[in-house]
């Protein structure tokens, strides 16, 4: 095994793009022999093609209506102080960089995952098959239910991102700076009460786009900043 | 959304600061004619480098400090030269293309108040074309007059002044200012403030509970986001540009530099209000209501600029129209 800091840097920073095949021939190269000879980042890539398989492996999110209860109930769930944060379990010790790595790769994972449902239209939104073989619904309600079931599998993927993130950052609070974990907890309240703002306006007015597009802001906020303290560095 | 692959590229350049420093990983041996280290008062140990070398003008100069400020310099030559005092380790690497400064969180110093951190600094002078890779812990970020930039801190402030290419600028709890840049912007802050002003190029700008104040902005792609702060901007308008402003709670308040374009505007409002004082045109099947309701107006001729202005509980103000024929 050799480690190198320049090369692994440049590797965890091409590291996606190689996996995707996005690399020149030349980077491809320069990252085919890095990987050869550095144990540590080819074990990440290993761990990161698995990840990447499993994740491929999920179904296109579509639950249904009884669901909603429970991710609301979920996502509304107050905060744990920190002072009665759970200690993390201890595991066998592993080198930290590999670790850190893994971290990066499981998150990078997980964005995908979280981009690709949010961004890329589902299939069943598409009015054109929805409405040939389901002539009695208009195309008006169509659009409208499968909208709201592509929300729905959004707001499952965002909820199941953030509780991902936040596993992760409940075992990273005890070794940040106190200040900045005051912060971010001001913050994630902030957040949550705009989720829950959202929420109750979107029950009142499930057919707002303007309350569906600002409950998937904020809950993208959420995300963004959980993903943010996940990475952030330790205080010395 | 940001594309999620740019983001673990970040977070791996982040993540980097803390595992390096903390488990200490191999690294070759610092040349001793650039590290000085000596006892200055009683057992503080105090680590300094004075050096300068050539990296050429594509090379890159990365920067990690943890307390102590950063301040670098872009200027006309091929060479870097720094200058940095710490309380903790200072690790040094150079080669031909990339110069590598890593202050270590260990600190050096016996002495109780291991927060005096006031003599530690990081002060570079560096073509103005190299790369900067800059990342603080606590200490606040200056940067002048260099290309292509992205600096992290957690609880620093940043400035950047003067980037003839694109920044990337994230901080915690730190403001984050960024004057004249020539090719775009990406800001985030959790609590910070962002004021960008005089920026070129695309600009994304994003926030918790910081206000984004955006002024003089010349683009086609704006992109702003707060959970609880306001947005501002202003700056003239592309015919065939993009301008989006979203906040939950705060105001969304836009000024049109050459408010004499045409425009086509998306604002909603959940329970604020709409306050313009623009001649706007309502489009048939709008509700006609200018208080927290929904609404598709078009300046000048319509078509045009495409501007979405979007808050839930916030006002969305905007001014700065002309009528076509004003001077």
């Amino acid at each position: 095994m050799t480690y190198d800091k320049h090369h692994c840097d440049l590797m965890c920073e091409r590291l996606a793009a190689y996996l995707e095949g996005d690399l020149t021939p030349a980077d491809q190269a320069t990252a085919e022999r890095h990987l050869a000879e550095c144990a540590i980042c080819a074990e990440v890539l290993a761990e990161l093609r698995v990840i990447a398989a499993e994740a491929a492996t999920l179904p296109l999110l579509a639950p249904s209506r009884d669901l909603w209860s429970e991710i609301e109930a979920r996502i509304s769930t107050p905060l744990v102080s920190l002072g009665s944060a759970p200690t993390a379990v201890r595991r066998a010790p592993r080198r930290p960089l590999h670790f850190a790595m893994a971290a990066a790769a499981l998150i990078a994972v997980s964005a995908g995952t979280t981009y690709l449902v949010v961004t890329r239209p589902n299939p069943a939104s598409t009015p054109v098959v929805n409405v040939a073989q389901q002539p009695a619904v208009p195309p008006a309600t169509a659009l409208l239910v499968s909208r709201s079931k592509r929300e729905i599998s959004a707001a499952r993927v965002y909820d199941s991102e953030i509780m991902m993130l936040d596993s992760v950052v409940q075992t990273r609070r005890g070794s940040l700076d106190p200040k900045t974990v005051a912060i971010i907890e001001q913050n994630l309240k902030i957040i949550n009460k705009a989720i829950i703002e959202s929420r109750a306006a979107l029950a009142k007015d499930p057919r707002s786009p303007l309350l569906s597009n600002q409950l998937d802001n904020v809950l993208g906020s959420k995300v963004e900043l959980l993903r943010t303290i996940a990475f952030l560095p330790t205080q010395s | 959304m940001h594309a999620p692959w740019r983001l673990t590229a970040l977070a791996c350049l982040v993540i980097a600061l803390p595992v390096e420093a903390q488990h200490g990983m191999p690294r070759p041996p610092t040349p001793p004619r650039h590290y000085d280290r000596h006892n200055d008062r009683d057992n503080d140990v105090e680590s300094r480098i004075d050096t300068t070398v050539n990296i050429g003008r594509s090379g890159t100069v990365d920067l990690q400090s943890f307390s102590g400020d950063i301040k670098v310099t872009g200027w006309d030559g091929d060479q870097v030269k720094i200058h940095a005092t710490s309380h903790s380790r200072l690790n040094f690497e150079s080669s031909s293309s990339r110069v590598s400064l890593v202050e270590s969180p260990e600190h050096n110093s016996d002495s109780e108040d291991d927060d005096d951190d006031s003599n530690s600094r990081i002060e570079v002078s560096m073509p103005k074309s190299a790369r900067l890779l800059v990342r603080s812990l606590s200490g606040d970020i200056t940067l002048r007059d260099v290309a292509d930039v992205e600096a992290h801190s957690v609880s620093g402030d940043l400035d950047v002044t003067n980037i003839a290419s694109h920044a990337v600028i994230e901080t915690i709890s730190g403001n984050a200012t960024v004057i004249h840049v020539s090719a775009g912007v990406h800001v985030n802050t959790v609590s910070g403030d962002i004021h960008a002003k005089q920026i070129t190029g695309e600009v994304a700008a994003q926030s918790v509970s910081g206000d984004v104040v955006l002024d003089d902005i010349t683009s086609s792609f704006v992109r702003s986001e707060t959970v609880s702060g306001e947005v501002h901007f202003s700056g003239p308008v592309d015919p065939k540009g993009r301008y989006e402003f979203h906040s939950h709670s705060g105001d969304v308040d836009v000024n049109i530099a050459n408010g004499g374009a045409d425009a086509t505007l998306d604002v909603e409002t959940y329970s604020g209000d709409l306050d313009t004082s623009c001649a706007i045109t309502m489009q048939p099947g709008d509700n006609g209501s200018r208080r927290g309701k929904r609404g598709t107006f078009t300046i000048g001729h319509g078509g045009g600029a495409h501007f979405i202005l979007k808050t839930f509980s916030g006002d969305v103000r905007i001014t700065g129209c002309r009528s076509h024929g004003d001077k």
